[in-house]
């Protein structure tokens, strides 16, 4: 077969075109149980690295077709964001591969993609909405942000009195972002509308 | 002359890769004895020439004839060496006597066998193969109609399963009529991936990108492998997806499609029965264990029937 084109969402979920949200989710569970890093189906596989990339996509197909698509990464902002974590060595072959393996197929026109021109507010309910479609509790975003489940929760709260100041909410906000597989920059852009919103000019 | 099971003459599957004592020879012995039951002819030969032990799953005693005299042109007829089993419908082509240097035939050897078990009067012809990756595994393997890849829910055996694989999609790519380099290629994709596992998917890609229309025969290969899984040995209810999991895995970091046949549980009347040295019979091994094997036998012709209308 060929391999599955990694920008088409229904591909990467292995679902038909017209699948209802509840298809999508089921199948996002199945698979994001069935290959969790670390899990026996994985064991000698692939590199760590590549296992939780694996999981990721899987995450970033889900928001996208739950209606997260303005604000996930776009490719090019996916190698920008990941390179400088990885040490380098091996780069991203397996984009490579999906690449030469990807015209004769539909084209891959992405499904809800492309990101708009003007930002839209993304608001701290829209956050938990979309941290919740990929079943991320609290306690395990924190685990991957490495940032307090309290900090989280007064983003999706919108508690402004309790939180510090704006280089740190930005920080926050791009972490919890990055972790759901979506655009850092992106969403911080569209919170921090709703932050100047709320706070006086003067901060 | 399909009998109930609707299966063609003559299916070659072979069952084998991967690690010793995974269960290959039980469950060749146990699918062979249920796609019997369902009115098949069926043809069970142990091929692990190196370690041959169908006959003790049958309950049988150690044979006169064996495939060993045929590859070693003592019997001139397959049809020599096929013996009958307690069970109806049931033959058996026991493994090696005590032949030395008949672990590794040649491959010409291989290929002479091969043609001879797909002639076989039989609806379904089960090989049990020996253990490991060395050629003549994996080149049974991939001469037969379909090949079963047996695993047990441990690191090990998942491991070995996905070597088992590569090698066996190296071998089979090995083996085309193109003027490729395609060891060229293998040396470069190796060297690109550093100590990172290989995918077959890159290397196809590698391939059309140098080459198009070697590129398409690669392709076409790798399209065609089409191995089966059964996981067995399963004791923790999570192992039950463990197949489903390898299907995914596979398909997602090498680009390969496996069909996934289930799970068999572990089961201990199994192990006792085995240890008796009693026929693994369904009613011996109790109904749980014998309704997966059903279940697992069901698949197993479902694609049996389905590549033959490939075909």
């Amino acid at each position: 077969m060929k391999p599955a084109d990694e920008d088409d969402p229904w591909q990467v979920l292995g679902l038909a075109r017209d699948a209802d949200p509840e298809e999508i989710r089921r199948a996002y569970e199945r698979l994001s149980d069935l290959l969790v890093p670390g899990s026996l189906p994985l064991y000698a596989a692939a590199e760590p690295e590549e296992q939780r990339q694996l999981q990721q996509r899987l995450r970033e197909a889900y928001l996208r077709l739950m209606g997260g698509g303005e604000l996930v990464r776009t490719r090019g902002a996916r190698e920008a964001s990941v390179t400088p974590r990885r040490s380098g060595a091996d780069e991203p072959t397996g984009v490579e591969a999906g690449d030469a393996g990807a015209p004769s197929t539909a084209g891959g026109a992405p499904a809800a993609a492309v990101p708009a021109t003007a930002t839209p507010a993304v608001s701290g309910s829209r956050l938990r909405a979309l941290r919740e479609a990929t079943g991320l509790s609290l306690r395990e975003l924190s685990d991957r942000t490495r940032i307090r489940p309290q900090q989280l929760a007064n983003l999706e709260e919108e508690a402004w009195d309790v939180m510090p100041p704006r280089v740190y909410v930005r920080g926050f906000v791009m972490a919890y972002a990055r972790a759901l597989g979506l655009d850092g920059e992106e969403v911080w852009t569209g919170f921090e509308k709703r932050w100047r919103a709320a706070r006086p000019p003067k901060e | 002359m399909p009998g109930e099971s609707g299966v063609r003459p003559c299916r070659v599957v072979a069952v084998g890769g991967g690690k010793g004592g995974s269960g290959k020879s039980l469950v060749a012995a146990t699918l062979g004895i249920e796609v019997a039951r369902r009115g098949a002819t069926v043809v069970l030969v142990d091929c692990d020439l190196g370690g041959p032990n169908l006959h003790s799953l049958l309950g049988m005693e150690y044979p006169r004839e064996a495939l060993s005299d045929f590859v070693l042109r003592r019997a001139p007829r397959l049809e020599d060496v096929v013996v009958p089993t307690p069970v109806a419908g049931l033959s058996l082509i026991p493994g090696a006597r005590n032949a030395i240097g008949i672990a590794n035939p040649l491959y010409q050897q291989k290929l002479r066998l091969m043609r001879a078990l797909k002639r076989l009067d039989a609806d379904v012809v089960l090989l049990d193969l020996g253990a490991g990756t060395h050629n003549t595994v994996v080149d049974f393997f991939l001469l037969a109609h379909l090949g079963l890849l047996v695993v047990v829910p441990e690191p090990t055996s998942v491991e070995n399963a996905y070597r088992f694989l590569k090698a066996a999609f190296l071998r089979r790519i090995a083996s085309l009529n193109e003027p490729v380099g395609i060891r060229d290629l293998l040396h470069e994709a190796l060297r690109s991936r550093g100590h990172a596992p290989l995918r077959p998917a890159e290397l196809v890609a590698a391939a059309v990108q140098r080459d198009p229309t070697v590129g398409a025969a690669l392709e076409r290969s790798l399209a065609s492998f089409r191995p089966l899984l059964l996981v067995n040995q399963v004791r923790e209810a999570t192992d039950l997806a463990l197949a489903d999991g390898m299907v995914e895995a596979a398909r997602r970091l090498f680009g390969l499609d496996l069909v996934g046949l289930g799970a068999l549980a572990y089961s201990d009347q199994v192990w006792r029965t085995v240890r008796a040295h009693q026929p693994v019979l369904a009613d011996q091994l109790g109904k749980a264990f014998a309704g997966e094997v059903a279940l697992v036998a069901d698949r197993l012709l479902q694609v049996a029937a389905m590549v033959e209308s490939q075909q």
